[in-house]
């Protein structure tokens, strides 16, 4: 599958919310990054564009708001259309609603690596002919910001191709070895590249060719895939990104660069 | 590579009961247990109710299936692990996979608010003693398919899924996806959905809650009726469910979906977003809709939806309508939202096997727009395919039909 047009927007806000907010914070930077993404891919809205979100507490603000005002002043304290953002969901539905894209609307909520789970999604997805496009979209407010990221995943574009994403869980630390070994040799057999990939990783006890910081949140699947498209740019060969969080979720992709071939 | 899905097991938890055949049970015999909510947030004249489980039921229920330390997770945790290891149980497996790499099975749940229902008890308590309410922190929302991918030890895949309503259609579509592909062969996929004070108030402030009790597709219907829940199924590929001769309920014959993109707060009143889904499933299954022999409709009871509703069934299946037989749980299981598709289904698979469909209860006037053959009393239909239909709030449709399965290994 290809992707292009990946884009992260950084909003400052978050909890508490701005009383004159009508979405989650998340959402804005949601919206704000799909909107780059969709530029940067030269791509207009269109209906059959399907989205999938990824995050790790989701609209938080937006709960936290209409909690305070559910507690402090009762059922008659919320706001109806304020109060009905409190979905998990909401990022996305914001997203698919002001950019009206209507081929389907997912989320996941995960760890720092639900980003790659919202990915290997959207490659089902497209492989399934669901839809030929997918705006894959992850964020969360963290430390007074929401940070948003999106791209689009399509089966028809040239600058970049994914060439395998998979994750996996690891219930028990023991297994963490064994699971990232397998996710290594899954996506490598996938990708089927014709050049071994620089290998790079946000974990320090990851055996990688490069470390980059560490993920964390709906928005960190945005910052390895930039960190893999940028090297896979520079050095011309494919790049995989392997990680796994302390929560379970063991993950990668493999990324290159400027080949005009649909693997799907 | 295109697998063909089965379903293998179901474990549930409802209003109804604890366990699949009480789920059944109640949704044919139309006996849900409701609550009138009063007091606290609420005030006392406040005139809601809610479908909340029985807390003997539900610790006896986690008691049969958890560990002493699963016992001490999170809520929504706890039913799903509960509603799993039913359904493990019910499709003849053992907690692990025995037969296949557990590399090969994953997990696929869906949830409305994930854990925020250990945040509303926290803050609950509090205010009970006059204490001041904590702030919102970080949920372990996640821990809800982490805990059932590591009970049953099973490592290829865990998702937890967020759609809202229609989340626990999407999580089995998903699973099924995962089958289908061939990078997994069997799934736990299903939804789970407790209490949730911040919908009761949401809906009560969009004054969308029923005082008494919800009647879909009846004239005088007034509102939802929420209500807590949880059903997980046991999806397998077809080759490995028969190859251990698993008992087969039925097929997923395919799935469709689609978005609304319309308002965080109502569906498209042109429906054409559900029409879509609608044909997407019928599309990627090669089923036709003259084939449809009966639609567990979404059906929660607000004037607005099940009019949009009513709209894409007589567009999709036209002249044809009148002929397909059509009902709504949720008048006897409520609106348990992340947890109420995937209770349909299980109620689905079981009406494959049983050839009986659940009637859509509470109707005294049915709306004159419903094009369709609604189904008021518990009728032996034997159906070959059923459409089972999922719409939510932020606009995600969902359809799933479900296929006998007429092979070996029933």
């Amino acid at each position: 599958m290809m992707y292009t047009g990946i884009s992260r927007a950084v909003l400052a806000g978050g909890i508490p919310l701005d009383e004159k907010s009508k979405i989650s914070t998340t959402a804005a930077a949601c919206i704000s990054a799909a909107e780059a993404a969709m530029e940067n891919g030269s791509y207009e809205p269109c209906e059959e564009m399907g989205i999938i979100g990824a995050y790790s507490q989701g609209p938080a603000d937006i709960y936290a708001f209409n909690y305070g005002k559910l507690y402090s002043r009762g059922v008659r304290g919320l706001r109806p259309q304020k109060a009905i953002h409190s979905i998990l969901c909401e990022p996305a539905c914001q997203t698919g609603i002001e950019l009206g894209m209507k081929g389907f609307n997912m989320s996941v909520i995960g760890d720092e690596l639900c980003g790659i789970q919202a990915m290997a999604a959207a490659a089902d997805a497209v492989a399934a002919g669901m839809a030929g496009r997918v705006l894959i979209l992850g964020g969360d407010v963290e430390s007074g910001a929401a940070d948003g990221g999106a791209a689009v995943m399509s089966s028809a574009a040239d600058e970049f191709i994914l060439r395998a994403v998979r994750t996996m869980f690891c219930g028990d630390r023991t297994e963490r070895q064994r699971l990232l070994k397998k996710t290594s040799e899954y996506l490598l057999d996938c990708a089927d590249a014709d050049a071994a990939p620089l290998v790079i990783t946000d974990k320090e006890d990851i055996c990688a060719d490069e470390n980059i910081s560490p993920l964390s949140g709906g928005a960190g699947a945005f910052r390895a895939l930039s960190a893999a498209q940028e090297r896979a740019e520079k050095l011309k060969r494919p790049v995989m990104f392997l990680s796994a969080s302390d929560r379970g979720t063991v993950g990668g992709f493999i990324i290159e660069a400027g080949v005009n071939k649909n693997v799907y | 590579m295109n697998k063909r899905v089965v379903i293998t097991g179901i474990g549930a938890a409802s209003v109804c009961g604890f366990g699949k055949d009480a789920l059944v049970t109640g949704v044919m015999k139309g006996e849900g247990s409701f609550r009138r909510l009063s007091g606290g947030i609420y005030g006392e004249s406040f005139q809601g109710i809610y479908g909340i489980l029985d807390e003997a039921g539900k610790a006896e229920y986690e008691g049969r299936y958890l560990t002493e330390a699963e016992l001490s997770l999170g809520p929504c945790c706890r039913l799903a692990l509960a509603a799993a290891a039913e359904a493990v149980t019910d499709s003849g497996l053992r907690d692990t996979a025995e037969d296949i790499s557990p590399d090969e099975c994953g997990v696929s749940i869906g949830t409305t608010h994930g854990e925020m229902h250990m945040y509303e008890l926290a803050a609950g308590e509090a205010a009970a003693r006059g204490s001041v309410i904590p702030q919102l922190t970080a949920v372990p929302h996640d821990m809800i398919a982490r805990a059932v991918a590591k009970k049953l030890g099973w490592s290829g895949e865990c998702l937890l899924h967020t759609e809202a309503c229609a989340s626990g259609n999407i999580a089995v579509d998903c699973g099924a996806m995962l089958i289908r592909s061939g990078r997994l062969k069997r799934v736990a996929a299903g939804g789970v959905e407790l209490c949730s004070e911040l919908s009761e108030a949401s809906f009560t402030a969009l004054r969308a809650v029923s005082k008494d009790r919800v009647r879909p597709f009846d004239s005088g219907r007034d509102g939802i009726i929420l209500s807590e829940g949880a059903a997980v199924l046991i999806l397998e590929e077809l080759e490995t469910a028969l190859a251990r001769g698993a008992h087969i309920y039925g097929e997923i014959a395919g799935s469709g979906q689609s978005c609304d993109a319309y308002s965080i707060a109502s569906m498209d009143p042109e429906a054409t977003g559900i029409v879509r889904a609608m044909e997407r499933a019928c599309a990627s299954s090669g089923i036709k809709p003259e084939d449809i022999d009966y639609i567990c409709l979404h059906g929660t009871g607000t004037a607005a939806n099940d009019a949009c509703e009513m709209k894409a069934i007589a567009e999709f299946f036209g002249e044809g309508a009148g002929n397909v037989r059509a009902s709504s749980v949720k008048g006897t299981l409520g609106h348990s939202l992340g947890a109420a598709a995937a209770l349909e289904l299980a109620v689905c698979a079981s009406s494959l096997e049983s050839g009986m469909i659940p009637p859509n209860t509470n109707l005294k006037e049915p709306d004159p727009q419903c094009s369709f053959r609604l189904v008021t009393e518990p009728e032996m239909a034997m159906p070959e395919v059923i459409l089972n239909s999922a719409y939510a709030f932020g606009g995600s449709n969902s359809c799933i039909l479900l296929r006998k399965y007429e092979g070996e290994g029933k």
